[in-house]
């Protein structure tokens, strides 16, 4: 437990509400492009019209993380939105009898047996470099972890008295499933997701940082990182924006996840 | 033939549990039954293997018929419920504890197609004793009491007025003064009723006849009147006289119930019987409503 139920919940949220606010409100009230090079005014550090500073080629900081985290933040919730669907189908279908089911639970546990980063690098590197594949790479990689907590709660769950009364009173599979299996899934998954989020957005960063991910000259939280490293003894400030908003997120997911736990969404 | 007729039902699992070993039984159409044993004996997975929802891997033989119907044929899920209701036995485990329980009690009808009002339902509720039904029903089983949630329990499995109704110690888990009230509802609302229970002192007047089942078989059938005055079986008087009575200890048994792994050799109640038999070994066969050789005059 890392703080109790209230106090992480406010603080997560409050992390959450911050970066958020930047990316969302942010354009609407900071409107330099993120995009614009001058090379007269190259890796500035924080002033009036830039905020945050400017990196190499001149670019307004500020403007590259507000736009860098919306790429970071959808490619992160779609990895993991992704990685849930198909991860609790698969996971449901292995609850059932029969050959196809062990079938399916064999091949979640060969999935986890494998090094999920390498074979995710592997992926990029056979369907080519970009955001797009990365993040099929990263769901890819990501549903058998959802698959496996599935397949655990939802068996728990098959042998409870109560889906027995309700089999023995006609309740057919697929609606002993939707209704009475389901339901109990969401606290536990939310907790796992939330957690995934913040692993993903900071593995995430870590393809963008060697290259893999978002290409130039489009903002992304893990290429800001990138581009910084080559000057960070000389212009230290380069690294606080993205580092702030990948550690936010990270701490808000952290938190969040110990209060889902805890709760189960509820109290 | 009407009502319910068993012949020759075997079960064994797949672990090797020959769980039921030949259970031969009639009831009539309208009549009501108690199944009396003790936990291992075989009761629930009798109720299962009428229902077709024995665990994987389990293998049944014999032949079991409701109405000249064979059951639980080829499409068990269409009689659960509508020609077999099933009460289940802890009525605070039976329901989904995330749901109202309104909802759940509208998926009997719900799960055989048919849709309910909530106005209907509320009615239904009501008719079994649920007050303030309308809005009882929107709550979660955790703000039900054990008796209510039983009551509920009841009107779903007899929602479709089933040809029998299958009752798993429907009175386990209530207080006793609302244990004779529960078995009262039950046998109200059903026709043909076999109800498994172990309060033997509750189901006088209630029930037509007793069947005591120990390791899986029938040991005694008898009249509910004569059963409760003087059971043959040394089984089922042990079972009599483990009864709380005024003026008297409850005398425990001894032993430990047949394990449903062991062989058949001879009579499976010999080890913890009081009366020591010369004829122990041997299987002692179901005659004149007892299977005991002592109780059949040999």
């Amino acid at each position: 437990m890392i703080a109790s139920h209230s106090s992480a919940r406010i603080t997560g949220a409050a992390l959450l509400t911050l970066v958020l606010t930047l990316i969302l409100i942010g354009p609407l009230v900071w409107s330099v492009s993120p995009t614009d090079q001058n090379l007269m005014a190259v890796v500035q550090p924080p002033s009036v019209s830039h905020p945050i500073g400017t990196d190499q080629y001149g670019r307004d900081l500020l403007a590259r993380l507000i736009d860098g985290g919306r790429v970071s933040l959808i490619s992160a919730v779609l990895i993991v939105g992704g990685s849930l669907v198909i991860g609790t189908l698969v996971g449901l279908a292995a609850t059932l009898d029969g050959i196809v089911a062990r079938l399916i639970t064999q091949a979640i546990d060969m999935a986890l047996a494998l090094p999920s980063l390498i074979l995710a690098l592997v992926i990029v590197g056979a369907l080519g470099i970009g955001m797009g594949n990365l993040i099929f790479a990263f769901v890819a990689v990501g549903w058998p972890w959802y698959a496996r907590l599935v397949r655990g709660i939802a068996r728990e769950r098959l042998s409870a008295p109560d889906i027995l009364a309700a089999r023995l009173a006609g309740v057919g599979r697929l609606a002993v499933m939707t209704g009475h299996v389901v339901p109990h899934l969401a606290a536990r998954l939310a907790a796992a997701a939330a957690l995934d989020l913040g692993y993903t957005l900071g593995a995430l960063a870590g393809f963008s940082y060697l290259g893999l991910g978002a290409q130039a000259p489009a903002a992304e939280w893990g290429l800001m990182l990138r581009d910084a490293q080559m000057f960070f003894t000389a212009a230290p400030w380069l690294l606080i924006g993205p580092c702030a908003c990948i550690g936010a997120v990270v701490a808000a997911a952290l938190l969040l996840a110990e209060d889902l736990a805890q709760t189960g969404g509820r109290g | 033939m009407t009502g319910l007729a068993i012949t020759q039902l075997h079960v064994r699992f797949a672990n090797g549990a020959h769980v039921l070993r030949g259970i031969d039984l009639t009831v009539a159409k309208g009549e009501r039954l108690a199944l009396v044993g003790e936990s291992g004996c075989g009761k629930t997975t009798l109720i299962r293997a009428l229902l077709g929802l024995l665990e994987p891997g389990a293998r049944v033989l014999g032949q079991m018929l409701l109405d000249g119907q064979e059951v639980p044929g080829p499409d068990p899920r269409a009689l659960r419920g509508t020609r077999i209701g099933y009460v289940p036995q802890n009525p605070l485990s039976a329901l989904n504890p995330l749901l109202p329980v309104g909802r759940q009690i509208a998926e009997a009808w719900e799960a055989h197609g048919r849709r309910i009002a909530d106005a209907t339902l509320s009615a239904e509720l009501a008719a079994v004793g649920i007050a303030d039904a309308t809005r009882m029903m929107t709550y979660r089983p955790a703000r039900w009491s054990g008796g209510m949630l039983q009551r509920a329990l009841i009107l779903a499995a007899t929602a479709h007025r089933p040809a029998l109704v299958m009752a798993d110690e429907p009175t386990s888990a209530v207080d006793r003064p609302l244990a004779r009230q529960m078995l009262e509802l039950l046998a109200e609302r059903s026709g043909t009723l076999i109800a498994v229970t172990h309060d033997l002192d509750l189901i006088d007047g209630l029930v037509d006849r007793v069947v005591v089942l120990y390791g899986g078989r029938i040991v005694e059938d008898a009249p509910a009147a004569r059963f409760l005055v003087g059971p043959r079986h040394p089984y089922a008087r042990a079972l009599l006289e483990a009864l709380p009575r005024p003026g008297r200890l409850p005398r425990g048994l001894d032993g430990d119930p047949p394990s449903p792994l062991a062989p058949d050799a001879g009579c499976a109640f010999a080890p913890r019987c009081p009366s020591p038999c010369a004829l122990a070994a041997e299987l002692p066969m179901l005659a004149e409503g007892v299977a005991c050789h002592l109780g059949t005059g040999r």
